[in-house]
């Protein structure tokens, strides 16, 4: 086997696909001489196909049920996303009915943070800075094999801890399954199914406004706007803080209509889209 | 009832067939999760959470190939991004000296200790097995990734942040440790041409793996 090295490699990249014309020609007339070779084509090929038969270790048996309790849990599409549309929100009233609301709905039962441990778990530890990079997403091959635009279709009801889901004049909410008819569209954001992103920045959160509340010039910088490429919406990358103001100042304002799409990331960083 | 219409089921929200589905392929998913995180309760966290993700992103499956495939390589993403954050906390806390893919993980659990993976193996299945968790970390998670997972080198490449000529040395040189372990290995037989070409393979691959 000496001087086999590149033939060994070759042997080995042949299991894994077609070789280019030269490499097979060589490779072919080396083998056609050399046993050791040989041996070692006939031994690679019986590892790779071993391949197929069921490899160690068997899922433990608690697997299937944890498995089937999150699941239960969960919806099927997107994970705490939903959008939501806000008319008005008057007064103390329908603050409590909302947060009546949320409870009897669930999420208040469960702290957020807890819903999304592998986040929280990843983060834990890093010094400051280094949580600006995403836990759960990255430029990574996260390529689920179709990245899908949201769209009403694709809302689910999950869990959402931070925000509102819906709120009407009356002040009721909406203790639903279906969430309400959304108006807006949330073209400008993509989600892949972890990560949120606008125009190639992760976010956390997206709102979505038919246009911004008055008193928004006090909470954001309006000249700071930005334009996504493909559908030419005009966007802000704000933070939480910002992004829980604007809400505040929509919920107040009857002709301001918004939607919102959150993700599990942890970038600190959201997005305020206008519906163009 | 067959596999893609299980995942049409549960992709109208029907639990049961899901759960199916992940009956189905959870022993290959945890294969893949538990060798590539290195420890079995990871491993168990990380399978789990490839199929909740299979379970949301069914909306946007569009069963271009097969459920098994794309659970798998739902699996091996989860497992890559598991790593990348393990390797950010290692850097933080060691300095930035250990980005080499090789060094940055810790070994592995001993699977051997448990009776049911004992049981529960195909002889040939066993044997590679064993040999998979006796192959060095960085060797054994490429491994993974190609036979497993099923991915591709150049995703390969795009995941461990290697060219695709390093991975497809790295591999070459991953199954010829495989190989040499198992034929070291009593209990397996590659049914080699003679005893003495293989003593004379095992001295001339020593060092050079």
């Amino acid at each position: 086997m000496e001087g086999c090295e590149q033939y060994a490699e070759w042997i080995s990249a042949r299991l894994d696909g077609p070789l280019s014309p030269e490499e097979e020609r060589a490779l072919n007339a080396h083998l056609a001489q050399c046993p050791d070779c040989q041996a070692l084509e006939k031994d690679l090929k019986t590892l790779h196909e071993a391949f197929s038969e069921p490899i160690g270790p068997p899922a433990p048996p608690e697997l299937l049920p944890g498995v089937m309790e999150r699941v239960r849990q969960t919806a099927p599409g997107p994970r705490r996303v939903r959008r939501y549309q806000v008319r008005t929100l008057a007064g103390l009233a329908a603050c409590l009915a909302i947060c009546f609301g949320l409870y009897h709905s669930g999420w208040l039962r469960v702290p957020p943070g807890t819903a999304a441990p592998q986040s929280a778990d990843s983060v834990e530890g890093l010094p400051d800075g280094v949580t600006t990079a995403p836990p759960d997403s990255g430029p990574a091959p996260e390529e689920m094999p179709e990245s899908k635009q949201i769209s009403p279709a694709s809302a689910s009801n999950s869990d959402l801890p931070a925000y509102i889901d819906s709120a009407s004049v009356d002040g009721t909410v909406a203790d639903d399954v279906e969430p309400p008819e959304a108006t807006l569209s949330l073209r400008a954001a993509q989600f892949d199914g972890a990560s949120l992103t606008v125009s190639g920045h992760e976010v956390d959160a997206v709102c979505t406004l038919s246009q911004l509340p008055q008193g928004a010039e006090e909470i954001l910088q309006i000249d700071a706007a930005l334009q996504a490429a493909e559908t030419e919406q005009v966007y802000y990358l704000v933070s939480r803080e910002q992004l829980d103001a604007l809400m505040d100042l929509a919920q107040a304002q009857e002709d301001v209509e918004a939607e919102l799409a959150v993700s599990e990331s942890e970038t600190g960083l959201c997005a305020v889209v206008l519906q163009n | 009832m067959t596999e893609q219409e299980l995942v049409e089921k549960s992709k109208q929200g029907d639990q049961e067939a899901f759960e199916q589905l992940v009956r189905d392929n959870q022993n290959r998913v945890y294969a893949l999760t538990a060798r590539m995180a290195g420890d079995r309760e990871e491993g168990a966290d990380l399978a789990q959470e490839a199929f909740l993700r299979a379970w949301q992103g069914l909306p946007a499956f569009q069963g271009g190939s097969s459920f098994s495939t794309w659970i798998y390589r739902l699996a091996a993403n989860v497992c890559i991004d598991y790593l990348r954050r393990r390797r950010r906390r290692w850097a933080v806390e060691s300095g930035p000296s250990l980005d080499d893919s090789e060094e940055a993980w810790p070994e592995p659990a001993d699977w051997k200790q448990d009776p049911q993976y004992r049981l529960e193996q195909a002889e040939l299945g066993r044997a590679v097995s064993r040999g998979l968790d006796a192959l060095p970390e960085y060797q054994r998670r490429i491994l993974v990734l190609r036979e497993l997972a099923g991915l591709s080198y150049q995703e390969i490449g795009q995941a461990l942040d290697l060219d695709i000529g390093t991975v497809k040395s790295r591999i070459a040189r991953a199954r010829l440790a495989l190989r040499k372990i198992l034929l070291e290995d009593g209990n397996f037989s590659f049914a080699p041409p003679s005893k003495k070409t293989n003593e004379k393979k095992k001295g001339e691959h020593h060092g050079r793996l």
